[in-house]
């Protein structure tokens, strides 16, 4: 169904009245008229994951007379932080699947459920399924796409389904989950680390951790075989190393310098740089990009960039005038040496609406700082953490590091702050 | 030419700056640096869990000095904010503090044990943590909220003070106390709700 008259009518005079909430958008077909013709002052938001849904609601903090629309594709927000603790069997879906209601009902945020087609920076309009809206500014937070291409044999519905990345939160998270409850006992499970820069640097081996616990206490006699992209674990290192150590250890085989070239879906075969393992499940977490809504708007700076390059003081796009570019989709060279982590994510999304509703409002945009905290599990009540301060560096221009490190050793103590860390992000991203 | 430069400007900004100025966002340099707090501390530092502080609303001369205490290692406990309180100057943290102790108070929701809390309100009684608290925990000159704070939070604070994670000397009343008596105090405190 396009757009009918009627649904239009109401979409305009809701924009009118300035304070709707929007259920879903019907998206069948492709729209290319304008909907919600802009009054005032407009931003878009087009990705409500955590960097979005920050933004948005930021930029409504920040200046409520601003008209903030979020786009976005799935009416669920699945967050992929705790999603480990899904694969480990802590948590379940229900524990990390929230709505976006919050937002359109305490900062009167309008969300458009479709998908962005195309981008007109000069008549600054963003084309969706639903119709085209026009905006003042424009944050995109486009999240990260899998290149499936760059492993021989994954590039395809069967190996996909049957090698979940289980990076974005959602059905593959599901999928890892019910093939490791399904596993029989004595079963190997292949845990494949991309070469960095990926999304959330910890991540796959909080993951291996999680898993390794669960074949523990379930699965009697399984391993998990840990192959890594990179020359070594990229994130909290010694500390995994620790507990892997103390609790994993002829359960859990970590091999550097081993990146995936080839898997078989049909035999379960995965081969690596050091030799081929059969595994019974394999997770398969393959090379990242940016998501792919970067490249379709043409966000992407150079034709061999793979994450979106924007300048590290406002966020502002290299490519685009009033565009800017959060979260794991920004590249390290541009805006600095910033994880690609969820936290990083909510704070690029305050950076990012600053900077927009200031300059909207003819006013100098003011000087990032960024916090990043993040931990990772490595049992049922234990975590490890990362926690640094970021500012923004006159002579370099890129966002440093003021301070940080990791915590000195894994405890239940930093377990609770783990938990207490989710609610507290969540409450910011969506409360 | 100079004249004219500044009268062009001059005609620049009285064009322009009546619209910047109705729309202005005042952003502090506490707002700026603190907002990434919320991260973890929760939107206006209303943190949800048990066991990251409330913020929002706490007493903001209590808050710089510890945060300055962060900073300098004075209070490795909070291994997280020692980390992170040395990336910001002095002055820094104390706009970030007063950012935050400039929102209004909102107590906890978390759960409280009722047995507990009892006790809890006996053991507060005889030791005098009214005297500097104030009689709902809200407070006194440079004596911090503990009135609806978190229970985890303040359990683990009072734990710091009985093992000398942290010094003071008002404080040294809890080192007599049982780790049973400390939660018991955090639950009764951090069940306020007035």
């Amino acid at each position: 169904m396009s757009i009918t008259r009627r649904n239009f009518i109401k979409y305009t005079s809701a924009a009118v009245a300035g304070a709707s909430v929007f259920g879903q958008v019907n998206t069948a077909s492709a729209a290319t008229g304008v909907i919600m013709p802009k009054k005032g002052k407009r931003i878009v938001v087009l990705g409500g994951g955590w960097g979005g849904c920050t933004a948005a609601k930021y930029a409504k903090m920040e200046d409520p007379s601003v008209e903030v629309i979020l786009v976005e594709r799935d009416p669920k927000f699945i967050s992929c932080p705790i999603s480990n603790l899904v694969i480990g069997g802590q948590k379940t879906m229900k524990d990390i699947t929230f709505t976006r209601d919050k937002l359109a009902k305490n900062y009167g945020i309008k969300i458009v459920y479709t998908e962005a087609t195309a981008l007109d920076p000069v008549k600054k309009a963003l084309t969706t399924k639903a119709g085209t809206l026009e905006y003042d500014k424009l944050i995109v937070s486009p999240g990260i796409s899998y290149d499936y291409a760059a492993i021989e044999g994954l590039d395809n519905p069967a190996a996909i389904k049957k090698f979940p990345a289980a990076f974005k939160a959602g059905a593959e998270t599901v999928a890892l989950r019910e093939m490791l409850v399904a596993m029989k006992p004595g079963g190997v499970v292949v845990l494949a680390v991309p070469p960095a820069p990926y999304r959330c640097p910890p991540g796959p081996y909080e993951r291996a951790s999680l898993i390794a616990n669960y074949l523990k206490k379930n699965k009697k006699g399984s391993k998990i075989i840990v192959v890594d992209a990179n020359d070594d674990v990229t994130s909290k290192g010694p500390l995994f190393k620790k507990a892997w150590a103390d609790y994993y250890k002829d359960i859990l085989e970590y091999i550097p310098d081993a990146a995936v070239t080839k898997v078989d879906a049909s035999t379960g075969v995965i081969t690596t740089e050091k030799g081929e393992i059969k595994s019974d499940v394999a997770n398969i977490i393959p090379t990242m990009t940016a998501g792919k809504s970067a490249f379709d708007l043409g966000l992407m700076n150079k034709p061999e960039d793979k994450f979106v390059r924007a300048d590290a003081y406002t966020l502002e796009s290299y490519n685009f005038k009033d565009v800017y570019v959060i979260g794991d989709a920004t590249h390290n060279g541009a805006v600095g040496g910033v994880p690609k982590s969820g936290y990083i994510a909510n704070s690029m999304g305050k950076v990012a609406a600053s900077a927009a509703v200031r300059t909207l409002n003819g006013q100098e945009p003011l000087a990032p700082s960024l916090i990043n905290t993040c931990y990772s599990m490595v049992n049922d009540n234990e975590a490890i953490f990362v926690a640094a301060a970021y500012k923004y560096d006159a002579v370099s221009k890129r966002i440093i590091s003021a301070a940080g490190g990791t915590s000195p050793e894994r405890s239940v103590l930093f377990g609770h702050h783990a938990e207490d860390w989710a609610l507290g992000i969540w409450n910011d991203i969506l409360g | 030419m100079q004249k004219l430069r500044l009268f062009y400007c001059v005609v620049a900004a009285a064009v322009l700056i009546p619209a910047a100025a109705f729309a202005a966002s005042a952003v502090s340099e506490g707002e700026r640096l603190g907002k990434p707090c919320a991260g973890c501390h929760a939107t206006n530092g209303y943190a949800p869990g048990e066991y990251i502080a409330r913020i929002g609303g706490q007493n903001p001369e209590y808050m710089t000095k510890v945060m300055k205490e962060f900073a300098a290692g004075k209070r490795t406990g909070s291994v997280e904010m020692s980390l992170l309180a040395k990336g910001y100057s002095e002055a820094d943290l104390a706009a970030i503090s007063e950012y935050y102790g400039g929102k209004a108070w909102k107590n906890s929701a978390n759960k409280i044990d009722s047995k507990k809390s009892a006790a809890g309100l006996k053991l507060a009684k005889v030791s005098g943590c009214f005297d500097c608290h104030g009689a709902k925990g809200e407070g006194i000159d440079a004596f911090p909220r503990i009135g609806g704070q978190n229970s985890g939070y303040l359990y683990e604070a009072l734990k710091r003070y009985k093992t000398d994670k942290i010094t003071s000397e008002e404080m040294a009343l809890v080192k007599d106390m049982s780790d049973s008596q400390l939660e018991s105090l955090a639950q009764y405190f951090s069940g306020i709700r007035k």
